[in-house]
């Protein structure tokens, strides 16, 4: 069994030897239009020195026609940040938010009902709070000073129209509390908590709810809510009856993987069998084998019994997942990102289009754990690159699609490559190898500790 | 007399000892404008240290001399103890160490809604001791043990129980904390069951249906305890696979610290410092029975006594004897009573 306190520069030589070969390999390789996923080595953006990047938010903010990002950060000052997109794969510094804490998460959306995007954060902290930043037409925020009461420790936000009103209400998970909260915004961005919704309050283990999606899981037009149990190792689902009152968890544990029950941080959604359906990737971490996926196929009435486990990251411990169709073929791959060593992997999909199956192309190195990644077109050629963020590093990456595109779309080639480990040497030295220790109490050292252990990653 | 002593001397009478500032206003462990921090053993430490800290503000140099001299120092602060409030901590003292005991987080970042749930459920009911019935099936589970944690363990298990019998257990915090499964058998879908439940701490009591794969749900949760009468609650039977669950906890949260086992487990000796003894007892007792139909007075049996109940509401809305639900006690109410008659 891999041991737990497995770090970059302990790997083996012949995991090293692997990983250069790859990342040779993907970056030099002359790609055919059937052929693997290539992107540039990655371009990396440092933040001001203490703010962590912790998630990312893309949006052309000022109809320059690029997209910027707005990331939300942990930082001791409380500063949360609006990056601005150049087209290049880079972002320069353009706002300084100061939304009082750290915060994991951000949604943007009118939530006043200006029809101006605003960005609602997820505030973590004593307590935890929702911090809404009135936007404006030329891409600016100021603070409301609108803060609303969160429970124990806020990790992830979901915002939709849960109750048909018309406006964007708000699910925020309680990371500490075990719970989920339901907000409903009065219609000019005030909001008022109409539940809170418990989860798996029978475990023995802390349930740590750290994401929160909206989704209409089972077509009656309204948006329910899947929720990942890091702590559990569960997905739980949310049903809304139309009204934003929601029924009771329903629950499905990530499946065992050999003799292990994986580590499950994050979750995308998307239909990835082509019936019409909104279906969940998770990401596995595993301590004894290569990482894998999990997904969670949705019957169409929102029951997910029905769970395969593919491909993930060959080395590393998965901890980020997004998805997008790389080359554009018409099926869904993925970019996963994974810790120690830090690195994204893109995921090709050569399954049928009602069966996924991800390879591995190839490697793409980052600093030490990206926490969040995301596929959008940064440099408006047509095609999806990777962006992401390492909140250890305090930097955000951009891996430009140098991948030739089926539909005839041309990538734009020839990003510079930098190594974010040399520019920050000191941050790489002060993110100490798991110990993995019980974080969830369930009375076992597992992969879920670790998945625990690398979301705290940067905490004070 | 010399006018400038006479003036030192007032100054010197009105000026209040430092002691006499604490407790001050704002949180010790952060900085705030005014002199002096809520917590009143903790302010005395650090003015002690630093008089400055009482004469001018609490700055970062005093939240700072706080974190270093009052750790474990949290009761009293200010705030209702039954409300929330932003700072940690609550106005009185032995409430404020007793919801810290079983919850950290009310003394170490804010007095929230469950800290104040807590509080109201908890601040003044002793720890008490419960009669387990004569002929209770026992457990038989050490508090350190997990044989019945269900799906929290990689190979499930659960503790098969019958209507009627009552049976009892023990609860216990930990890593993991104690969760008991039981496996009902003899009840029919759709029937109709009476839960008592008895115990010497908070308990809650959840029926999970499905698998531990999933799909799982919880279709019902109960609350109750410590001690007091047995509380009962009726609950209709699921269909498939499901099970009665046990262990602690107040509506807002789960308990999983502070009700330490009272038994040794001999692969893991005691510690030098033997941990705080649990604030409550462990024990409990429940009983899972078949409801009858029109059996009033609950004793298991429809007899003259509930006939008598039926006649005493005798044309009211009684919901009690209303047993077919039209809003009268009537002659439909006796004929169905008289059909479930106790031979």
């Amino acid at each position: 069994m891999r041991r737990i306190s497995l770090h970059f520069s302990t790997l083996g030589a012949r995991a090293k030897s692997l990983l250069a070969s790859v990342l040779a390999l993907t970056f030099v390789a002359l790609a055919r239009a059937d052929g693997p996923l290539v992107f540039a080595q990655p371009v990396y953006d440092l933040m001001p020195t203490g703010i962590g990047p912790t998630m990312l938010r893309a949006r052309d903010l000022d109809s320059d026609g690029l997209l910027d990002l707005v990331v939300p950060a942990r930082s001791s000052d409380g500063i949360s940040l609006v990056l601005k997109g150049l087209g290049d794969g880079h972002f320069a510094p353009w706002q300084q938010l100061l939304v009082g804490n750290f915060s994991d998460w951000a949604e943007l959306a009118d939530f006043d009902g200006d029809s101006q995007l605003d960005i609602l954060f997820g505030v973590r902290g004593d307590p935890s709070q929702l911090a809404l930043f009135k936007g404006s037409s030329d891409g600016t925020f100021q603070d409301t000073t609108i803060r609303v009461e969160l429970g124990r420790d806020n990790s992830g936000l979901a915002s939709g129209d849960f109750d048909g009103d018309g406006d964007r209400d708000v699910a925020a998970t309680n990371y500490l509390g075990a719970s989920v909260d339901i907000l409903l915004n009065v219609g000019d961005g005030h909001f008022a908590r109409s539940a809170r919704l418990d989860v798996a309050r029978w475990t023995g283990a802390i349930a740590y709810p750290r994401q929160v999606e909206p989704c209409d899981v089972d077509g009656d037009k309204d948006l329910d809510l899947l929720v990942a149990l890091t702590g559990s190792g569960r997905l739980v689902l949310f049903r809304n009856d139309g009204s934003g009152e929601f029924a009771k968890s329903r629950e499905w544990q990530v499946p065992q993987i050999g003799d292990e029950r994986p580590g499950f941080s994050t979750i995308a959604l998307a239909d990835l069998d082509a019936d019409g359906d909104i279906d969940v990737l998770g990401t596995a971490l595993l301590l004894s084998t290569e990482q894998k996926s999990i997904v969670f196929f949705n019957d169409g009435s929102g029951e997910f019994a029905q769970r395969v486990v593919l491909a993930g990251t060959p080395i590393g411990y998965a901890f980020s997942v997004c998805l997008g169709d790389f080359d554009r073929d018409g099926d869904l791959d993925s970019a996963q990102g994974a810790a120690l060593p830090g690195l994204v992997v893109p995921l090709r999909n050569t399954g049928s289009s009602t069966a996924p199956f991800f390879v591995a192309d190839g490697f793409l190195g980052i600093g030490q754990l990206p926490r969040y990644v995301l596929a959008v077109d940064v440099d408006n050629d047509c095609d999806l690159d990777i962006v992401g963020c390492d909140a250890p590093v305090q930097a955000v990456f951009t891996a430009l699609n140098q991948t030739p595109q089926l539909d005839g779309c041309s990538p734009r080639v020839g990003a510079l490559a930098q190594d974010v480990r040399k520019l920050r040497p000191q941050l790489r030295r002060d993110v100490a190898a798991p110990s993995a220790s019980d974080e969830n109490e369930d009375g076992e050292r597992s992969a879920a500790d670790l998945a625990l252990e690398l979301h705290a990653k940067g905490q004070r | 007399m010399n006018q400038c002593l006479v003036i030192a001397v007032t100054l010197a009478c009105a000026s209040p000892s430092l002691a006499q500032l604490c407790p001050g206003v704002g949180d010790c462990r952060k900085p705030h404008a005014e002199p002096g921090c809520v917590m009143p053993e903790c302010c005395d430490l650090v003015c002690a240290e630093n008089p400055l800290c009482c004469e001018f503000s609490w700055d970062q140099a005093c939240a700072d001399l706080a974190l270093d001299l009052c750790e474990g120092i949290n009761c009293p602060s200010i705030g209702a103890c039954d409300a929330t409030h932003a700072t940690p901590g609550c106005d009185q003292f032995p409430c404020c160490d007793f919801v810290c005991a079983i919850d950290g987080w009310c003394c170490q970042v804010t007095w929230d809604e469950a800290c104040a749930e807590e509080a109201n459920r908890l601040c003044g009911v002793g720890a008490c001791t419960i009669e387990i019935p004569m002929g209770a099936i026992e457990e038989f589970e050490p508090c350190y043990e997990h044989v019945n944690d269900g799906c929290n363990k990689a190979l499930f298990a659960s503790r098969a129980v019958q209507l009627g019998p009552v049976y009892a257990g023990k609860f216990a915090t930990g890593a993991p904390r104690d969760t008991d499964w039981m496996a009902v058998t003899g009840a029919q879908a759709g029937s109709t069951l009476r839960l008592q439940v008895a115990s010497e701490f908070p308990w809650e009591f959840q029926i999970v249906t499905g698998s531990c794969e999933g799909p799982l749900e919880v279709p019902f949760l109960a609350h109750g305890g410590p001690c007091g009468e047995a509380a009962s609650f009726e609950v209709v039977v699921p269909s498939g696979e499901w099970y009665a669950v046990l262990t602690g906890g107040v509506e807002t949260r789960t308990f999983r610290d502070a009700f330490t086992c009272d038994e040794v487990d001999p692969r893991a000796p005691p510690p030098k410092e033997p941990p705080e003894p649990s604030p409550y007892g462990l024990r409990y007792w429940f009983q899972l029975s078949q409801v009858v139909v029109a059996d009033l007075n609950g004793d298991g049996r429809v007899d003259a006594a509930d006939l008598s109940m039926l006649l005493n509401a005798w044309g009211s809305n009684d919901a009690l004897a209303d047993l077919n639900g039209n809003g009268w006690v009537d002659a439909a109410d006796l004929s169905i009573l008289l059909n479930a008659w106790t031979l």
